[in-house]
């Protein structure tokens, strides 16, 4: 009789990245012995694993580097926050479970940060915040008195240290890191200015800042690794970035750079006639493609589409070269400007349309998610995910309704924002949301997650296939309106805040 | 099969069953004709593909066989190397796979718990918190640079 013991190693690593999640993995490797040997001696059983970066690794570990006798330990630590975080109906009786089938999460560890000896926030308003990668680290703004300005800085996440960046305003942010917060790379947007003989131009400046953890748990080195200034004839400021890549977009341009290799291009879109009323709303890296996938609207219709990374080599610098040679001949004026940006098209390619505009635009390993708020009581989150037959895409909605009040209002519901600019609204006045969306119901306040943070596999009622995080008692009792809320949910860490005060939450 | 070229010789098929050649063989007419897979390029792109579970219909009716047909046909297309039969077969069992507790897999895979009631014990704690499992890592670390350290000494 054949089992699947009968199998050699490598027909047995087939069978494992073919889409199993960490979770999947680990409950293989507590069969038998021989599944446990091979967990434990061959790092392809994990990172072959659907969603390996789900692994909370220790700071500036990667599967590749981490001990891999401790590989199951990490697993064992997604399957546990699996299961705190987990919207379906458990297993286990005797499980605490709601009238709605959650299993309400309850942290580990409250720590009140604003009462911490080392940080004292002095009456500044808390106007943005986010969980670094590595979780041992969060990024605040604050907004003071008049006289006083806005600050953003890094604080640990004991509240022990701080550090201020030299930004007094920003438009957006986003950070990312490779080895688990070993090395962070923070890239930001912010307003400057250049000056051209009697002229002073607002532009958009990229920084990028790189943080480095140290031996000591609260301390960090930091240091401004890259400012680049675009063009005055753009106004591109929003941000997507994945590893060391980074690109700063608007409607019509795409900045591409590469923190790395320092190399940079400009996409402008309207290459053709049919491109002219294109514009681009929204831009997401894919961790699992060489390029982004962006939404897209065309004469009222919105798609997504996906615009290959561009590829800097000697061939097409020469043609960047001529090109700017001819540009010169054609016009002097500030030819300096042009030799550092030469331009290009735009290409993309269509992939699928959508009906609404959405407002945030997310990709994990296989999966878009796009989400947009409907009327006043609704936010719809589509979910793609990419099939064998690329570029075919197969979409699941989730629908969650809001109660409207006799006046039309829905007084409980909000879209509360931790990844962009609601620190501050842009130069153009726009708010940009993350998608975590709470109801505060009469009883309970209910946290969802969207984007990276939901779970599309969920089969049953619509909201189920979100995440369902309750805020412990103690925290509702003491946030007065809640105003701002950063996830971790590799690390099971989250820190909420209701302008004033921090609280940080350990599952 | 291309390096057999058109040679009248029979071609020896040791682990591969009539029953289960037979199967293989109406895969094989099925798809005559359709592109080859790519070959095995460790391009991002192709793992994402891979790493799908999605089975066509007709696959999916054709590998609904019992396990043990199952197996043999996944161990017939590894040994004749026919890659897109293989991806179909170690699909279907990652989806048998998924969701399912150990004891669970031991069941529909009549696999034997070898552990000892230790091993299972030391399996079964789970670390219940960020900080328990950064001290774990550092409890490790440091267990390795004590024996390190020792090695240096000898």
């Amino acid at each position: 009789m054949l089992t699947l013991q009968c199998f050699s190693p490598e027909v047995l690593l087939e069978i494992l990245s073919k889409g199993l999640s960490v979770v999947d993995l680990f409950n293989l490797s507590r069969v038998s012995t021989q599944f446990r040997q091979l967990s434990l001696s061959n790092r392809t059983f994990w990172s072959k694993a659907q969603d390996a970066f789900l692994i909370p690794l220790p700071v500036g570990q990667t599967v590749e580097t981490v001990d891999i006798s401790l590989l199951p330990l990490y697993c064992a630590r997604v399957a546990s926050l699996s299961e705190t975080f987990r919207v379906e109906r458990p297993r286990d009786d005797a499980m605490d479970i709601d009238a709605n089938g959650s299993v309400p999460a309850h942290p580990k560890r409250i720590t009140e940060l604003t009462r911490h000896p080392g940080w004292s926030n002095s009456g500044d308003l808390i106007r943005f915040l986010k969980i670094l990668p590595g979780s041992r680290l969060m990024i605040v703004g604050t907004l003071g008195k008049p006289s006083k300005g806005e600050e953003l800085f890094i604080l640990s996440m004991t509240g022990s240290y701080r550090c201020t960046l030299d930004i007094q305003k920003f438009f957006e942010l986003q950070c990312t890191s490779e080895d688990s917060g070993g090395t962070i790379l923070i890239a930001v947007t912010v307003p400057a200015t250049v000056i051209h003989g009697q002229f002073i131009f607002s532009v958009t400046e990229l920084r990028i800042y790189e943080v480095r953890s140290t031996e000591d748990v609260d301390s960090f080195d930091m240091y401004l690794g890259m400012a680049v200034k675009l063009p005055r004839v753009t106004s591109a400021f929003k941000l997507a970035m994945n590893s060391s890549s980074v690109v700063v977009f608007d409607k019509n341009d795409m900045f591409f750079f590469d923190y790395k290799t320092k190399l940079k291009q400009w996409r402008r879109v309207g290459g053709g006639p049919e491109d002219i009323s294109v514009s681009i709303k929204a831009a997401t890296f894919d961790p699992s493609l060489p390029g982004l996938w962006v939404d897209i609207s065309l004469a009222g219709k919105y798609s997504i589409a996906f615009v290959p990374s561009p590829t800097w080599n000697e061939i097409e610098e020469q043609e960047q070269e001529q090109e700017q040679e001819q540009e010169q001949e054609q016009d002097p004026i500030a030819p300096s400007r042009r030799r550092k940006w030469p331009k290009h098209e735009l290409l993309y390619t269509h992939l699928i349309d959508i009906a609404h505009d959405p407002v945030y635009l997310v990709s994990s390993p296989r999966i878009i998610h796009a989400t947009a708020i409907v009327g006043s009581n609704q936010v719809i989150i589509k979910y793609f995910t990419l099939t064998s037959g690329m570029p075919a895409l197969v979409t699941q909605d989730v629908v969650v309704s809001i109660n409207v009040d006799s006046q039309g209002r829905a007084p409980e519901f909000s879209v509360v924002s931790s990844n962009a600019s609601r620190y501050r609204s842009d130069r153009w006045g726009m708010m940009r949301h993350d998608c975590i969306i709470y109801k505060a119901l009469s009883n309970s306040l209910e946290v969802f997650w969207s984007g990276l943070r939901s779970d599309p596999t969920l089969v049953g009622d619509d909201e189920r296939a979100l995440r369902r995080v309750l805020l412990p008692e103690e925290v509702r009792a003491k946030v007065g309106s809640f105003q701002d809320m950063s996830i971790d949910y590799v690390h099971g860490v989250s820190v909420v805040s209701d302008g004033s005060k921090l609280f940080v939450l350990q599952y | 099969m291309k390096n057999v070229g058109e040679s009248d010789q029979p071609i020896p098929l040791p682990n591969v069953s009539s029953s289960v050649l037979k199967k293989v063989l109406e895969y094989c007419e099925h798809h005559r004709g359709e592109p080859l897979p790519a070959p095995d390029a460790d391009t991002s792109q192709d793992d994402t593909r891979k790493r799908t579970t999605d089975i066509s219909e007709w696959d999916q009716k054709f590998i609904t066989v019992d396990q043990e047909m199952l197996f043999e046909i996944i161990l017939a297309a590894n040994y004749l190397d026919i890659k897109s039969l293989l991806d179909v077969g170690c699909k279907t069992v990652a989806n048998m796979i998924k969701g399912k507790t150990p004891e669970e897999i031991r069941k529909l895979f009549n696999i034997v718990n070898d552990f000892t009631p230790e091993e299972e014990v030391r399996l079964l704690a789970l670390p219940h918190s960020y900080h328990q499992l950064i001290l774990s890592f550092w409890h490790h670390q440091a267990q390795i640079k004590k024996e390190n350290e020792w090695a240096e000494d000898r």
